[in-house]
Formats: structure tokens, C-alpha cells, sequence
């Protein structure tokens, strides 16, 4: 007994069935696509598997179960009549299922007897071959007539090629559907189109020539251009030796089906094109830059097509119960090369001289950096001996009283030009002691500074300090207090300090225009304004000092006081007490015509002076055997280096 | 011991310890030299700050603000010189915020300009024009500066000498040259025939004078800034003499 698959739940069902016992669907196809040649009320009736295309032979065998069928099944059916018995496969070729979708169409949509409109009875040629009276109706039977009377020329050799599928390997398309010209190998296309297999390597035995005609000029000119000076670079990579692998026709059958009509016209002529016009078409060229991204492997699918025996049978979808179905998880779950950016690039030298270096760097990188021995630092023999000799010099005569170096009998002519200042002072009139410099150079400017102090206080002079500094008052009643304390000098009426003024140069220039309205509050004071004090009443203005010094170690600070002071300073003398290091860059100031600074005092030999001057010994006797006795062991270091570098120079010359 | 005598003697003791470990950077960079240093610039900030409130803030702006109250609002001089110079202080206080930075710059504008006018006025008045005069002495003998002490003879070897080193500095720093000059060398050596002898002198002569003149100059401040450092190191030493003979007097002096 005949069955039949549901399409929808793959359920047998007679064959006389028109809807699924289980799902309902419809078994049956409603459609159909007419041939004159086929009648209606037509049944169903499997052909021999000789006069089927082998796809379809093995699609049918998949479906129901059953292998080589007679060529007159179903046996367990008689046939109707002998009009029903119509091979599927009809003598134009066209397939019987095909033949029922016709039979399905024409019971559907044709007129009732006797109702076909009179103008279709009018359109019906009278000459038209008539079917079997009784069978097919009028109406269609002209209709049939008159498409047989406009079909194409070549219909008939479309006709003469399909009744006789002589050769099984040969596909077997349904009419509609194929070209006329068609051949079996233009099948191998898979759908690939000509443009692109015109480009498959010459000895693909079953490549297809395009023709020259069909070919864009524009792509024609690229071509001959390209085959004299771009070598040839196979615009597809086949496998093996680059050509298409022979495809049997009975693979291709259905493929072939999904071929367009457009396509199919395209595709070459049935026969192959002659080796002259072969040879006359560029092979394509790929581009430089192309050639360079072709992924090293080209893809290729590792399914196999296993025995027809083994393969499995789909459980579910569309495709159920059919056998050898193309498994589409393996394929999207498959690892495989990547096709962009995995291009086999055409590399230079320099490139993989470079690459080669950067590989090197990043192995670096990566390798565990052995510890070094941690080299043994030098000991600053140098450097100690210098500090040891230095510490020696300097506390030799400090710790053990000797050796004495002489005092200075000259004293520095700008000495006499001080002393005369001070002693040209006006009596009563304060003195206003400025002292900028920071507490890393007291030992130095105490002991320049101190005979100075000395001799203002000798003179009865009231001292009034002031710093730019917030470190200078503190240095200020360091240095007075104890010059102080030999005069038995009292503070607040002998000396003050009027304490920390701020605002740098502008502050200086502000002081210098109104002392009294610069400086608030003083250091160490009874509290209140300074300028209250008796010392300081008479004094309004920076000319009401009977002397400004300054006591500094920048030449800055030095000059910032000669520049702002002098509009102020209303003839009154300007001295500047300095660093050794900062004397010849204030010296200038000193020395000209019109001299920006009155007096200047600087060095322990002129503060040793001053002191001899005074017949005070102070600070600067005190420190001066240990400051020759260091000055000498410099002195021995400048002798002993540049004996060196003489020595060094002779023989750098000799070597030359 | 008084306390006076006590916190004397402590003082003292510590000082010489903040000395000998200042000292210690003769050996080599250690953790006694860079405490000492941390310690100083830690107190020299926080000293620095203890002055400007009590010098300046407080006494300028604190005190006139409280003493006054609300009506510092009707005294148009305590407006001016309290309340504007507070107002100054807020907007450059706003720099801290990202936010309100920009009201920060009217303060720092007027100090930046008030500061750079008073600087180069005096510079131009101060130091430029009497500096250039000098530069530019005259060769007469009768023009001493008195306070020099010099003769007229020495005056004019000094004119001489300050002419002489002015023109060879300016020379040593020409900015032209030519470019197909190597770098073999600034100066060649050039024979000059004298009445007695043959001599080679660097040439040019003028660049090469400037050289030296700038090498003197260096020179001498180095010496100077030796002589100095020297100096303080000696005055270090005895003031780590008399500590040691401090501590010792007031150990031996505690019972």
C-alpha cells in the first residue's frame, strides 16, 4: 500500500490522503504547472529509478524507505485507467510530481463545463490537437492550442533532449528551469558567477570560458594590462593544483535548480570554447595589496560525505526524515583560520629585519632579568680626604691653639672710607641695620659684621634692625645682643628691631618712602609700634637714619637696596656688608663716579682689620688662624690639581 | 641648674647634634644628614608662618578689623586699607578651588605688576644707566672717585682695564657666524712678530681676552664663596668646641 510523508511531521499517510492524519497538512500540493501534454485527473505514480535523476531517486528512496522501486509501482494499486498511468517523468521531460502540481492547478482553477465565457471559446484555435474527448475540457484544450502556437522555436529540441535521459549521471532538470543550451559541467558552477570562474586556472578541466564579449570594456583593458606587467595571482585558490574538483552531476542536481534563469544565461555556451579564445583572455590579476591579504588557508569544509548508509536521517525541521542532510552545526562551530586579517603578508627585509628586533625586545621582556651583583660602591676616597683635610685645618687651631698666622697689616683702602662714615654719623641719630642673609652664612657675616657693630656702639650710635626676611630678626639680636653686652648697651634705647618687613622689593621701596607706616609691630619688644620707642621718635622719614646698612650675602638683595633706597636716602651714606662671594658684583656699585653704595666692608681680612682698626679683638681674631689654616689646605688642593692637569696636558701631548 | 640654664644647656646640646649630623654629608649622603635637613626646612616653614601671622596678618588686618567692628564700613581709610587688602586675600584664597581659580588672578595680576614696575624703575634708575656710565668713564686722570682711594695713574690703567674687559665680553659673545664654519676650534694660534721674538697668540685676540675676563670673574667668586664657606665651617667647629665645654661644664656642674 502506497504511503506518503507528511512534509510537516514526517508522518506516513496513504497516499490517497489528502491532509496529514496528524497535523492536518495538506499532503497534496494544490498548485501545478501545466503542460499541454498532461491530463487532468492524472494520478501519481512513482517512475523507475532509471528515468529519475539520481538526487531524486535517492530523495525518494530516503523517503519512503524503499530502494529500487518497479517502474510500475505502486503494484499494490491497480491503475485507475490507462490514461491515469502518465509517467511522472513525461516525454517532455518534466517530472510527474510536477505533473500533479499541474493536475492540482487545472482541477483547481478551471471553469466548470459549460461555463467557460464566450470569448475564450472565440480565442480557441480550431486547429488546435485535441486530448482525449472527455478529458480535457474545451476551454483548456484551446488554451493549450494557442500556447503551443506561440511557443518558441527551439521547444521542440528542448522537447527532443528530455524524453531520453540516456545518461543517468546527466541532471535532469525540470524544463522551466533550464536553460536550453545547458550542458552538464556548467553545473559545477555551484553558483559561483562567470566573472569569478573566469578566473579559475587554465587547467580546470571543467572550468568554463566566458566570452569575450561579455566582459566590461573597462575590465578588458584592465586585463591587458595587467597580463604584460602584473604577474598572475589566481583570483580564487583551489584545492590542489587550483582547479575545481571533478563534481559528479548527481551532487549538482539540486544545486543546480537554485540557479537563476539570468545566470544560467550567462554560462557558457554548451561546448567548450576553442584554445584560441582561451588563450586570448587575461587571467585575473589580483592587486598587490589584495594579493597580500589572502588568508594563508583558504577555507575548506572538513565534511566529509559519508556512505549513504551511514549518513544520518534529519529528525526535525523542513527536512525531516530525508538522509544525508548537511549538518549545519559542525560547520558554524568549526574553528577555522581567519579569512580577514590573517593575510600572508609580502614582507621586506628591513620589515622583518625590524620585526625580527621588536621579537627580540619582547623576549626580553619576558625573560626573568638575572640579578646582577650589585657592584661595590667605590668609597669616596676623594671626597674624604678633601672633608679630612678641611675638618683638620679648621680644627687644628680651634682645639689646639695653633698654628698663628699673622694679622693682616694693610687694610683695604675702602676700610678707611667705612670707619670715616661711622665716624661722620650724626650723633643721636639711629642706624638702621638691615640684616638679609640666612642663618647658613652667620658664622661668616657675624664675624665681617661684628667689628662694624663694635664701632657703631663705640659711637653711642642707637641701632635700629630690620630683615626682609622672616629668619633675620632672630640673626639681628644674635649678632647685636652680644656686641651688646660688651658695650653694656641697652636694648629698646641702645638697639631695637623693628622686626620682619614683607613684600620684597616693593616693601623695600615702601620702607624707604615711610618707615612708620611699613612696619607695624618690632621683635622682642614691649609690644606696640617701634616708632614709639625714644630711640625712634625723631624719625619719620629713611633720611632721618644717621646710616643705612645692609648686611647680605646676595648681590640681589644688595642691589635691590641701592635701586630703591636712593630717591630716599636724602644724602645719607648707604654701606654694605657682604659675603666674600658676593663683593665683586657689589663692588661696581661702589666704585663709580656716583657711587650707589658708600661704603662697603667684606672678608674676615678686612673684618680682622677693622677689628686691629678698633684695637677690639672680636669675633673675626678669633677665627682667623683656622680660617688661614684652612685657606692654606685649599690652596694646596688648587696647587695639587693643577699640577695634575699640567702633568695630565704633557701627556695628552706626548700621546698626540 | 635654673631651668634658663637647663634649657640652655639643651639647646646647646642639640644644636651640636644638628651639626655633627649636617656634618656627616662628608662621609656620603645618610639618613642623619637628610633628618637634619627634613628638620630645618620643617621648622624654617613653620617659623616663616609663625612671623607672617604675627607680623603681618594679625596686626595689619586681624586687629584694625576687630578693633573697628561694623563701622570700619563708615572710615573710608580702614576700608581702603583693611577691608580691600582682606578682600584680596579671599579671591587669592579662591585659587584653592578649581572652580573659582580665575578670581584668583586679580590679586596675583596686581602683585606680579605692582612688583615688576618697582623692580625694573629702580633697575633703569639704579643700576643700567649708572652701571653703562661707568662703563664708559672718561680717560682723565682727575676724574677719582674719591671713595676708591685710587691715583690717577691707577685710574686710568682701571679705565683702561674696564674698557678693555667690557669690549672683549661683548666680543666672546658675538652671535654671528659664519656657516661654513667647523668645529675645530673657536681660536687658532697666529704668529706675531715682535721686535724681540716671534710669538704665536690666540687669534682672534678680542674673543679670546673676553674669555678670560669672564674666567677671571668666575674665578673670583668662586674664591670668594670658598673663603666664605670656609668661614662658616670654622665658626661650626668653635661653636662645637664651646658646646662641648657647655655640656661638659653642666654635667660636671648637675650634682
Amino acid at each position: 500500500m502506497a504511503e506518503i510523508r507528511c512534509p510537516m511531521c514526517s508522518t506516513l499517510n496513504l497516499a490517497e490522503a489528502e491532509t496529514c492524519k496528524l497535523c492536518g497538512s495538506r499532503l497534496k500540493p494544490t498548485g501545478r504547472l501545466g503542460t499541454p501534454s498532461e491530463e487532468p485527473g492524472s494520478e501519481m505514480r512513482l517512475p523507475s529509478t532509471g528515468e529519475l535523476p539520481p538526487w531524486l531517486a535517492r530523495l525518494r528512496k530516503d523517503v519512503t524507505g524503499r530502494g529500487n522501486l518497479p517502474p510500475d509501482l505502486p503494484s499494490e494499486e491497480p491503475p485507475a485507467s490507462d490514461s491515469e498511468e502518465v509517467p511522472l517523468s513525461t516525454p517532455e521531460g518534466s517530472p510527474d510530481w510536477l505533473g500533479r502540481l499541474r493536475q492540482a492547478e487545472s482541477e483547481e482553477e478551471g471553469p466548470p463545463e459549460g461555463e467557460v465565457p464566450d470569448w475564450i471559446a472565440k480565442a480557441a484555435p480550431a486547429s488546435s490537437p485535441a486530448p482525449a474527448e472527455g478529458e480535457v475540457p474545451d476551454w483548456l484544450a484551446r488554451i493549450r492550442a494557442k500556447a503551443e502556437a506561440e511557443a518558441p522555436v527551439e521547444q521542440p529540441a528542448e522537447q527532443e533532449a528530455w524524453p531520453a535521459p540516456a545518461v543517468p549521471e546527466e541532471p535532469s532538470e525540470p524544463p522551466a528551469l533550464s536553460a536550453p543550451e545547458l550542458i552538464p559541467e556548467p553545473s559545477a558552477t555551484l553558483g559561483i558567477p562567470d566573472w569569478l570562474l573566469g578566473n579559475r586556472p587554465e587547467d580546470s578541466p571543467t572550468a568554463p570560458e566566458a566570452e569575450a564579449p561579455s566582459e566590461p570594456s573597462w575590465l578588458r583593458g584592465a586585463d591587458s594590462d595587467s597580463t604584460g606587467k602584473l604577474p598572475h595571482v589566481p583570483a580564487l585558490i583551489l584545492d590542489g593544483a587550483g582547479a575545481l574538483p571533478p563534481v559528479r552531476d548527481e551532487e549538482l542536481g539540486p544545486i543546480s535548480v537554485e540557479v537563476p534563469d539570468w545566470m544560467t544565461e550567462l554560462q557558457a555556451p554548451p561546448t567548450a570554447a576553442p584554445p584560441e579564445a582561451r588563450s586570448n583572455l587575461a587571467p585575473a590579476t589580483l592587486p598587490a595589496w589584495l594579493e597580500a591579504m589572502r588568508p594563508v588557508e583558504t577555507f575548506r569544509s572538513v565534511v566529509e560525505i559519508e556512505p549513504e548508509e551511514d549518513q544520518t536521517v534529519e529528525a526535525a525541521g523542513p527536512l525531516a526524515g530525508l538522509r544525508g542532510v548537511l549538518l549545519a552545526e559542525p560547520v558554524m562551530a568549526m574553528p577555522r583560520m581567519p579569512t580577514v586579517g590573517g593575510g600572508r603578508l609580502e614582507v621586506t627585509e628591513r620589515q622583518f629585519a625590524q620585526a625580527e628586533l621588536l621579537h627580540r625586545l619582547v623576549e626580553e621582556e619576558q625573560r626573568e632579568a638575572k640579578a646582577r651583583p650589585q657592584a661595590r660602591a667605590r668609597p669616596p676616597l676623594l671626597r674624604w680626604l678633601v672633608s679630612i683635610v678641611l675638618f683638620v685645618a679648621a680644627a687644628v687651631p680651634t682645639f689646639a691653639g695653633g698654628p698663628a698666622f699673622p694679622l693682616p697689616l694693610l687694610q683695604p683702602r675702602e676700610l678707611d672710607v667705612l670707619a670715616s662714615l661711622v665716624d661722620g654719623a650724626p650723633a643721636g641719630q639711629p642706624v638702621l641695620v638691615v640684616f638679609d642673609y640666612e642663618a647658613g652664612y652667620a658664622g661668616e657675616l657675624e664675624a665681617v659684621a661684628g667689628p662694624l657693630i663694635d664701632h657703631l656702639m663705640n659711637r653711642g650710635l642707637p641701632i635700629a634692625t630690620l630683615s626682609t626676611r622672616p629668619t633675620g630678626p632672630p640673626l639681628a639680636e644674635r649678632l647685636v645682643a652680644q656686641v651688646a653686652a660688651r658695650h653694656g648697651a641697652v636694648r629698646q634705647e641702645a638697639f631695637l628691631h623693628l622686626g620682619y618687613l614683607s613684600g620684597g622689593p616693593t616693601a623695600v621701596q615702601l620702607f624707604a618712602a615711610a618707615p612708620t607706616e611699613a612696619v607695624f609691630r618690632g621683635y622682642l619688644g614691649p609690644g606696640g609700634s617701634p616708632w614709639l620707642e625714644p630711640m625712634l621718635q625723631r624719625v619719620h622719614a629713611l633720611s632721618d637714619f644717621g646710616m643705612v646698612v645692609v648686611l647680605t650675602t646676595g648681590t640681589e638683595i644688595a642691589r635691590v637696596w641701592a635701586e630703591q633706597t636712593q630717591t630716599w636716602l636724602g644724602g645719607r651714606p648707604l654701606v654694605m656688608v657682604l659675603s666674600a662671594g658676593a663683593e665683586p658684583m657689589v663692588r661696581p656699585y661702589y666704585e663709580a663716579l656716583q657711587p650707589k653704595v658708600q661704603g662697603i666692608l667684606s672678608g674676615l681680612p678686612a673684618a680682622v682689620a677693622y677689628e686691629l682698626r678698633l684695637a677690639q679683638p672680636g669675633i673675626a681674631q678669633t677665627r682667623w688662624n683656622a680660617f688661614g689654616l684652612g685657606l692654606t689646605g685649599v690652596e694646596g688642593f688648587l696647587f695639587i690639581g693643577l699640577l695634575y692637569g699640567l702633568v695630565a696636558w704633557v701627556l695628552r701631548g706626548r700621546g698626540a | 641648674m635654673t631651668d634658663a640654664a637647663l634649657l640652655e644647656l639643651i639647646g646647646t646640646a642639640v644644636a651640636a647634634l644638628l651639626t655633627i649630623m649636617v656634618l656627616s654629608y662628608a662621609l656620603g649622603d645618610n639618613a642623619f644628614f637628610r633628618l637634619a635637613a627634613y628638620l630645618f626646612i620643617g621648622v624654617a616653614a613653620g617659623y616663616a608662618g609663625a612671623v607672617a601671622w604675627h607680623d603681618v596678618l594679625e596686626p595689619r588686618l586681624v586687629a584694625p578689623l576687630l578693633a573697628a567692628g561694623p563701622a570700619i564700613v563708615n572710615d573710608s581709610t580702614q576700608l581702603v586699607q583693611v577691608v580691600a587688602p582682606i578682600l584680596l586675600v579671599i579671591l587669592l584664597l579662591s585659587k584653592v578651588a578649581p572652580t573659582m581659580g580665575r578670581l584668583g588672578g586679580l590679586p596675583v595680576a596686581l602683585m606680579v605688576g605692582v612688583g615688576a614696575g618697582v623692580v625694573v624703575g629702580g633697575a633703569i634708575t639704579g643700576t643700567l644707566v649708572p652701571q653703562t656710565l661707568a662703563a664708559m668713564g672718561s680717560l682723565n686722570p682727575a676724574g677719582v672717585a674719591p671713595q676708591t682711594g685710587e691715583t690717577g695713574l691707577e685710574r686710568l690703567i682701571n679705565v683702561l682695564i674696564v674698557l678693555l674687559g667690557t669690549v672683549s665680553t661683548l666680543s666672546y659673545f658675538r652671535l654671528t657666524g659664519r656657516g661654513d664654519q667647523s668645529d675645530s676650534g673657536r681660536y687658532g694660534m697666529r704668529p706675531v712678530r715682535t721686535p724681540i721674538v716671534t710669538i704665536s697668540i690666540p687669534w682672534p685676540i678680542l674673543p679670546f681676552l673676553g674669555e678670560m675676563f669672564i674666567a677671571l670673574t668666575f674665578g673670583v667668586m668662586f674664591a670668594g664663596a670658598l673663603s666664605a664657606v670656609i668661614l662658616v665651617l670654622v665658626e661650626r667647629l668653635q661653636f662645637l668646641a664651646g658646646a662641648g665645654n657647655v655640656i661638659l661644664g653642666g654635667l660636671l656642674a648637675a650634682p
